[in-house]
């Protein structure tokens, strides 16, 4: 057998063979391959999360972190810069030195202000000021001089007191609060205020040789009353011993 | 699911030779048609397909099996239908696509009939003698090479023209011609070494 003559009966074997293979059965093989059919997969695409909230999250953070910075810096700043205030130095040169809260000094002035007391005949409110009994001009620039040792006051204890309180038993008429000072002095910013007294200029009735004392331009000082009586043992004390921070710049009343 | 194409090894797959021999297969435009809308999830569609291509389906499984499968020829169609998604039409008819699903499931199924322990011993069964002819074929075929293999399993059990075959195997239609001889002529000296 030739070559060709094997190659074409391993072709007729090959189709006799495919020949005598029985056919499916299609429909019923379509049947039961329907039911397993599910709907073809897409082809599967990466997806990259997109995460909007943390970049928002992180911008927000960011922004409070550098904001808290900024107002942590400039409250530090100010709390520095409060040590000297510069508009007090230039309008009140009085109050040079007093902080930024304007307390006054505890020591200094009060002792020469009580030796100066002593020395004026009673009157206890003449330092620095005229003699004779004329009314001072307001004396801004006044010490403090009858700073008592009392325990500083705060700001929030700023009480106004325009009028006198029925429990007052001076009859001056200055507005003096609710104090019993008989003073003359106006301290209508009321205790512990550092306010101006605009009430001031009132003339104490029972201050007796005290004169007038001038609490014009008073800060309010409940300590040191321009009163210029002699009566208040405490000269310019506080008597409810709680208020005055303030200068008392009616304190160079003139001498009885 | 990964879905293996039928490619031969010794050439690769592209939809026109650069030769321009090979004439696209009749068709395949109706073909290509049927394949879009099965991908696009149209069963009807991919029924055609199943009727056009199951019998050759059932060839192959089974040539390779030695026995007929219907579960197989089932199986070769789910995996073919979830893998449409993976299908690109390259020129390659879709039946040279069906026939690598198909034997890659007879492979998966012998390999699982290996680990099969039997239980009991194995009855005596009267084999058809048109089985002994296929196993003997099968095991002749199995001794030629790659391409000469594939080209007679795609000439005569997916029954796939000289042209289909060419553009499966991305050759010319005379390239194809010539390796069936080659392939006819080694598979008659492999069944004479063996009678």
């Amino acid at each position: 057998m030739t070559r060709d003559a094997a190659a074409q009966a391993a072709h007729e074997r090959m189709e006799q063979m495919v020949a005598t293979m029985s056919e499916p059965d299609v429909e019923a093989g379509w049947t039961a391959l329907l039911a397993q059919l599910e709907p073809p997969a897409a082809p599967v695409v990466p997806i990259r999360r997109h995460r909007p909230r943390r970049v928002i999250a992180l911008g927000v953070a960011a922004a409070m972190l550098v904001a808290g910075g900024a107002l942590a810096m400039v409250r530090h700043g100010g709390n520095g810069d409060q040590g000297t205030p510069p508009h007090a130095a230039l309008t009140d040169p009085g109050r040079a030195g007093m902080g930024p809260h304007g307390h006054p000094p505890l020591s200094g002035p009060p002792a020469v202000h009580h030796r100066a007391t002593s020395r004026s005949g009673g009157t206890h409110h003449a330092s620095g000021g005229s003699s004779g009994g004329a009314t001072p001009p307001s004396d801004r620039s006044g010490g403090q001089p009858d700073a008592s040792p009392s325990p500083p006051h705060h700001h929030g204890d700023s009480h106004s007191f325009h009028q006198d309180s029925p429990d007052d038993t001076d009859h001056g008429t200055g507005n003096d609060g609710t104090h019993d000072d008989n003073g003359q002095g106006n301290d209508a910013q009321g205790p512990g205020s550092q306010g101006q007294d605009t009430q001031g200029n009132g003339n104490g009735s029972s201050g007796g040789a005290g004169g007038q004392g001038s609490g014009a331009q008073g800060s309010g000082d409940r300590e040191a009353h321009a009163s210029g009586g002699a009566e208040n043992p405490e000269s310019g004390s506080d008597s409810n011993g709680s208020h005055g921070q303030g200068q008392d710049h009616g304190g160079r009343g003139s001498h009885g | 699911m990964e879905v293996f194409a039928f490619q031969p090894s010794a050439a690769n797959i592209s939809a026109v030779s650069s030769d321009g021999n090979r004439e696209e297969p009749d068709g395949r435009e109706h073909e290509r048609a049927l394949v879009a809308r099965a991908k696009d999830g149209d069963r009807d569609a991919f029924g055609t397909l199943y009727r056009e291509h199951a019998a050759a389906v059932s060839r192959v499984v089974r040539f390779r099996l030695g026995r007929e499968d219907e579960d197989a020829v089932s199986e070769v169609f789910l995996r073919a239908w979830r893998g449409l998604g993976s299908y690109r039409d390259t020129g390659v008819p879709f039946a040279a696509w069906l026939y690598g699903i198909a034997r890659h499931v007879a492979v998966d199924i012998l390999r699982a009939s290996t680990r099969t322990e039997p239980h009991a011993e194995v009855p005596d069964i009267e084999v058809d003698p048109m089985t002994v002819e296929l196993l003997t074929l099968h095991d002749a075929i199995e001794q030629l090479p790659t391409e000469q293999r594939q080209v007679i399993e795609l000439k005569y059990l997916v029954g796939m023209s000289n042209a289909e075959v060419a553009a499966a195997m991305d050759t010319s239609t005379g390239a194809i011609n010539a390796k069936q001889w080659r392939a006819l002529r080694a598979l008659a000296e492999v069944l004479e070494e063996r009678a």
